[in-house]
């Protein structure tokens, strides 16, 4: 197969291309939106046999009273922070 | 009654006592445990997100105990605990019918256009559960990285591609692990040499930081002068949208050098 790009990002603003290249490589230009089914269940899978670094992709924990204040502090240095995950209960 | 975290308008968000979730028809009621936080959390916060309207109870990465079960779903037993599937599609639309409800035109997402997940307890319909024995932090790490997974089945990428991935944050991290976990070479791109550490545990099998050296020719010297198989952007900016296309085989001299300075 020749290139594919696969875009996820949702850009801002207008873009301009050179769209020669489009035709010259042929290009398999891809959306991608979402997730479906069967890509839940091969996270999990993958989840579940230790393949991914869960420790450092999550920057800090706090509770749901602390939300206001961890919002306003992400928002302000957002670089920072990589995953607030909440506990609620 | 129960506590929920309420946005009340960008910048403005209190923690307050809500009337208790009921299940309904077709669902499951759940007790949330823990809920993750992202970007697109972060522009509702900022008042970023178009699709938001205020007030709005954010929250769509969830880890959750079924408290109140479905006899129709008997596999989801109280005391289970899930992840779910955050999206509701309208069943009728031409994604729909043609059995791609992740594209759905009327797509409604918890936490964006519907009130989601930072709340004690939440109703979801039974079908969007996935029950799973991992840690609640894997849990909530479940929905983010789906995005990227998925992003990796768009690409048909194989064990024989090599797969740029532009962006190291919780898409481009799916990206880079699905495509690792599938036996691909991922090259991870990003500005932060943090996230390109991560990166790199989540498979990537090099982590380039695009401010301190040209991707073109690096690309094309891990290549052998191809350049990358699969680009997968997942940024967002017109710099990065352009390069995808300029970089990825067969390539050209690309006119980017270094992706865009950080914009936050």
């Amino acid at each position: 197969m020749l290139g594919r790009v696969v875009y996820i990002g949702y850009a801002k603003e207008l873009i301009e291309y050179e769209t020669r290249l489009f035709v010259q490589k042929e290009l398999d230009i891809l959306g991608s939106r979402n997730a479906l089914p069967e890509d839940f269940r091969e996270v999990i899978r993958m989840l579940d046999e230790h393949r991914f670094p869960v420790e450092d992709a999550v920057s800090s924990i706090v509770s749901i009273d602390e939300v206001p204040r961890a919002q306003a502090d992400w928002s302000a240095n957002p670089a920072c922070f990589s995953k607030i995950m909440v506990r609620v209960a | 009654m129960m506590k929920a975290l309420v946005l009340y308008e960008p910048g403005h968000a209190s923690v307050e006592t809500i009337p208790d979730a009921a299940r309904a028809d077709e669902e499951v009621l759940l007790e949330v445990r823990m809920v993750g936080l992202c970007g697109s959390d972060l522009n509702s916060y900022r008042g970023k997100n178009p699709l938001v309207r205020f007030p709005r109870i954010p929250g769509h990465e969830v880890a959750a105990t079924i408290v109140e079960g479905n006899a129709a779903w008997p596999a989801l037993a109280v005391g289970t605990n899930v992840t779910l599937s955050p999206y509701r599609s309208c069943g009728k639309c031409a994604s729909c019918l043609r059995r791609r409800p992740n594209a759905c035109q009327f797509n409604e997402t918890l936490g964006v256009h519907r009130d989601g997940a930072l709340t004690e307890y939440i109703s979801i319909p039974a079908e969007n559960l996935y029950p799973a024995n991992l840690s609640l932090k894997e849990l909530c790490l479940v929905e983010p990285l789906t995005d990227g997974f998925h992003a990796f089945a768009r690409g048909r990428v194989t064990s024989g591609d090599t797969v740029a991935v532009f962006g190291c944050g919780s898409v481009g991290l799916g990206a880079i692990a699905a495509a690792s976990f599938r036996g691909a070479k991922v090259i991870g791109i990003d500005l932060d040499d943090a996230k390109l550490r991560i990166a790199e545990r989540a498979g990537a099998a090099q982590a380039i930081n695009s401010h301190d050296k040209p991707l073109h020719e690096r690309f094309l010297d891990m290549t052998g002068g191809r350049g990358p198989d699969v680009i997968v952007e997942a940024i967002g900016l017109p710099q990065t949208f352009r390069a995808a296309v300029e970089d990825v085989a067969f390539a050209r001299q690309s006119r980017l050098h270094r992706l865009c300075e950080r914009t936050d």
